[in-house]
């Protein structure tokens, strides 16, 4: 998928806007081909197959107070000198329109360092490359056929599907910085329904992977989607209060996702996140390891160089509880006196902003089974509705469902309810965290136990 | 500059229709090419500072084969020839005769209604106007009052241009153009800061920005701001919301979202088709009280969900999903009305050339009712104000949704008191609809802010609503 021309267009673009009044700029281009498919009653559904390419330019204007980014993606990909004209005069002109600032430009040339190497990083199976729709459709009708045999109750299935899909990053800034390299992914995924008394509940299990051979076999996804939509029928409002709860590791995810986001230091810069004020405070208990690592061979989240050309790393984003700092990109770090974390993520398609490559909680000792002995009463969390916390202050409140816990056992399914806290108080009061670590896509984490939230019902 | 015109030597009706035979040559018993130009310019605002400004443009083609229940998609942003053939035969595979067992009705081009004008499209106003809006925004969040301290925002616009050509004859070609702005003010007092947030904007020209007339504008800058700021600030001081079953007000507006996840969702055909919905076989039954008629229109002038004609060259309309209470019928596309032999309703919508439609709401709203709304607050002892409110989600197969509320009041002896600090609502949607017990006379629309995410797809949509009384609806707060 790697294709030599790419690098060369971007060094084309970046040449062309240095010489047409850009300070600096620097140039992506992305490539993709996946298919998916998906099947219902024991026959294909869809298949759908996509080819994309998408190329992106940023040039930087510099003046008296400062430079001016602008910004242009297209997916026509520029042949001609006239063409490559064209592009960079527009990016120019929307520059023009933007306000300057000293923070914006290039990483500084002292803090490029050569990128990670792609084979240790491994990020590319040819194996994926060459998979079919039908394999896919194997893989799906597999998955259906199983999890229908696993759990009668199961009526019909949201969607039951599997896909594959390769492609290549090229990137070229005016520094002097050129990279390129290649990934794959393959996924598969299993949401049923079941109908029980007239009532309908859902649950599932997905997968995705750089690799083929890590992928879970399709018998396995399917027993755990109809464990999971199997144990839910019934489900009902479960009493209201202050509980332990534990959120089971497909949920605790999205803790991670929003302690990520939080962390953000384009976020503390605008003043917009409740943890700005709590470097170097403790945060959450001493066994709360967090970290961003983008280094990890064959993790979804990694890659050699980040959206600026920086190296990729590890950062310790939580250690023994306490808060390391914030990430950052290039401009974000000048903007608050630090150095950028290599934490610009970006498509050929858009800026670059502050994000995470692989997010790992590191796991516990105890199983889910003696996290819920320690809750005793409480909810064990399995399935979540809604958006997440409000940044600024930490407020949170979300839609849950899953088992209500009795002496220390999983006594019956619950439905209806909400979790509500601050995330201030939710992380110090975590409990303990669990040693089931899941890894989904670029996020890992294991159950987490919060010691007391409000749980509210109508039960 | 504009989105680019569609090269009509690349996509001429005659090529088209090579296409679409290319895409029947297995048996499919449809076929369909959707082409899509699209330019969009964008800009944020940061600590009163325009900090990027972005162009980004795309043009590509979808083909779809339909067999049956089964879908052949593919799609490229390559659109030389034999690109465009490879797609078509990729869709094509998913039928697997040996000959076509349809045949292309040839092309004829379609005139549209006008759902929507563009005095000034977005090519024609430079990108310095567009920074403008912003900076007007940025000013009158500021002026708000000296406690907001941080005033961020988006300003977007977008031209799109569709041409969809059908193997059952259809031509048609669409121009889109639709604006949004977006502002967020942070209020701080003391060590205590609050967010609000608001937006606007519509399917119509930048002239909704108040860019000609500023009192022409249905979007003005400083009206969103001056929303935003309003919010953030009332929200300063505010108390732990209540947790448990409460009797709630909700405000007119985008309180619609509640609407459009405690039952749009799940009148979706193809949730329906799938037996996934709790709304199945319930066509005719009793699944919201008797003042609750329910309407989906894509055909309301100027707003976000609005359209001349769907993502399958199919005209929008006005469907009745639920009327005084009775569920009358679901929202469709062509696959799910065919194989279920209800209307299609003009519900087939797509993001980009890259996806395959889907059954998805436009605008959806409840009708007015008579009740008067200050009578409704007055009504209750003891319950919750929601003024304003964010996103949603539903769990369409329990029926479970959540609808967040941003601003929100405790309502005591019949008046509004205290504010109190955001908290999800959850309910399961025929329940909560049939435990609405007024609804008001202020009909309203929300100001074109929201957009709808489904199977991975995003489309704007509108929702509305008129103020509300719900007996007993679960309210996700801390305060027990």
């Amino acid at each position: 998928m790697l294709n030599p021309k790419d690098l060369e267009l971007c060094e084309r673009l970046v040449q062309a806007a240095t010489k047409l009044g850009a300070h600096s700029a620097d140039a992506m281009m992305g490539r993709s081909t996946e298919f998916d498919v998906t099947v219902r009653d024991g026959r294909v559904e869809d298949v759908s197959r996509s080819t994309d390419k998408t190329i992106g330019l940023r040039v930087f204007l510099e003046g008296a107070e400062g430079r001016k980014l602008g910004f242009i993606t297209t997916s026509v990909v520029p042949n001609t000198a006239d063409d490559v004209e064209s592009v960079v005069r527009r990016a120019l002109g929307m520059a023009e329109a933007a306000a300057a600032s000293k923070w914006h430009g290039l990483p500084d040339k002292a803090d490029v360092e050569a990128p990670l190497d792609v084979k240790m990083l491994d990020l590319y199976d040819p194996r994926v490359a060459e998979l079919t729709p039908e394999w896919a459709a194997q893989q799906a009708l597999t998955m259906e056929k199983v999890a229908k045999g696993a759990e009668p109750r199961i009526h019909a299935f949201g969607s039951v599907g599997a896909g594959a899909g390769h492609g290549g990053v090229a990137y070229v800034n005016s520094n002097g910085f050129s990279g390129a390299y290649e990934g794959s992914h393959v996924s598969a995924h299993c949401h049923a329904v079941t109908l029980s008394d007239g009532n309908r509940q859902s649950d599932g299990w997905s997968e995705a992977q750089r690799h083929l051979k890590d992928l879970l076999p399709p018998e396995d996804i399917a027993r755990k989607a109809a464990q999971r939509v199997g144990r839910a029928v019934g489900a009902k409002p479960g009493p209201m209060g202050k509980y332990p709860v534990i959120y089971e590791a497909p949920v605790a995810l999205s803790i991670l996702g929003h302690i990520s986001g939080a962390v953000s230091g384009d976020l503390v810069a605008k003043g917009a996140t409740f943890m700005a004020s709590l470097v170097g405070q403790q945060v959450a208990p001493a066994f709360f390891n967090l970290s961003d690592d983008s280094t990890i061979p064959r993790a979804l989240g990694s890659s050699p160089f980040d959206g600026e050309g920086l190296r990729s790393r590890v950062n310790k984003i939580l250690d023994g509880g306490v808060l390391q700092g914030f990430l950052c990109d290039t401009f974000t770090a000048r903007r608050l006196g630090r150095k950028s974390t290599g934490s610009a993520r970006r498509g050929a398609g858009s800026l670059p902003h502050i994000g995470v490559g692989n997010i790992r909680l590191q796991p516990g000792t105890e199983s889910l089974e003696q996290l819920a002995k320690r809750v005793g009463r409480g909810l064990l969390v399995t399935r979540m509705l809604g958006h997440g916390p409000d940044l600024v202050t930490g407020d949170y409140s979300r839609g849950a469902g899953g088992m209500w816990i009795e002496n220390g056992e999983l006594a019956y399914p619950v439905e209806e309810m909400t979790v509500a806290g601050n995330l201030v108080d939710m992380l110090k009061g975590i409990a303990a965290v669990g040693s089931d670590l899941l890894v989904r896509g670029g996020t890992a984490s294991p159950s987490i136990m919060f010691q007391e939230l409000t749980v509210s019902s109508r039960g | 500059m504009r989105a680019p015109p569609l090269p009509e030597d690349i996509f001429s009706p005659e090529r088209l229709h090579r296409l679409l035979e290319v895409a029947l040559a297995h048996g499919a018993d449809y076929a369909e090419v959707y082409v899509e130009s699209s330019r969009r310019t964008g800009f944020d605002l940061d600590d009163s500072s325009i900090k990027s400004a972005t162009d980004a443009e795309s043009l590509g083609v979808g083909v779809r084969a339909v067999v049956g229940n089964q879908v052949g998609y593919a799609h490229s942003a390559d659109t030389d020839w034999d690109a465009l053939v490879d797609v078509a035969k990729a869709a094509a595979l998913i039928a697997a005769a040996e000959s076509p067992r349809s045949r292309v009705v040839e092309l004829k081009r379609r005139d549209l209604p006008r759902r929507y004008h563009a005095e000034l499209t977005p090519s024609m106003v430079e990108a310095a106007a567009k920074v403008e809006v912003l900076r007007r925004a940025d000013r009158a969040a500021r002026a708000a009052d000296p406690r907001v301290v941080q005033v961020l925002g988006g300003f977007i616009d977008l031209e799109q241009r569709i041409r969809i050509a059908t193997s059952d004859g259809i031509l048609v070609d669409d121009d889109r153009t639709m604006g949004r702005i977006s502002v967020t003010a942070i209020a701080k007092d003391g060590n205590e800061r609050r967010v609000g947030s608001w937006g606007g904007g519509g399917r119509a020209g930048l002239e909704q920005f108040g860019l000609r007339n500023p009192r022409e504008g249905g979007a003005n800058p400083e009206d969103v701001a001056k929303e935003a700021a309003r919010m953030a600030l009332a929200q300063l001081g505010s108390r732990p919301a209540p947790a448990g079953e409460q009797t709630v007000v909700l405000s007119p507006g985008s309180s619609g979202v509640l609407l459009h996840e405690a039952v749009g969702h799940g009148l979706e055909a193809d949730f329906i088709r799938k037996g996934t919905s709790l709304f199945c076989d319930k066509v005719g039954q009793k699944v919201a009280s008797e003042l609750c008629t329910v309407v989906d229109d894509g055909t309301l002038h100027n707003l976000r969900g609005s359209l001349n004609v769907d993502d399958e060259g199919h005209p929008t309309g006005r469907t009745v999903l639920i009327e005084n209470g009775i569920l009358r019928g679901y929202m469709s596309d062509r696959l799910n009305a065919g194989l279920m032999g209800i209307p299609r309703t003009g519900n087939g919508r797509r993001e980009s050339y890259q996806a395959t439609p889907l059954p998805r709401m436009t605008n959806t709203f409840l009708v007015a009712g008579k009740d008067d709304p200050e009578e409704m607050v007055r009504s209750v002892k003891k319950g919750l104000y929601c003024r304003a409110f964010g996103g949603g989600q539903v769990d369409i197969s329990n029926g479970n949704f959540v609808f967040e509320v941003r601003e929100g009041y405790l309502i005591e002896d019949g008046k509004l008191t205290a504010p109190v600090k955001g908290a999800t609502l959850i309910g399961v949607g025929p329940k909560v609809l049939g435990q609405i017990t007024a609804v008001g006379h202020d009909a309203q629309m929300d100001p074109g802010m929201y957009t709808c995410g489904k199977a991975g797809q995003s489309v704007p949509v509108g929702v509305g609503m008129p103020s509300v009384k719900i007996e007993g609806v679960t309210v996700g707060g801390t305060a027990v």
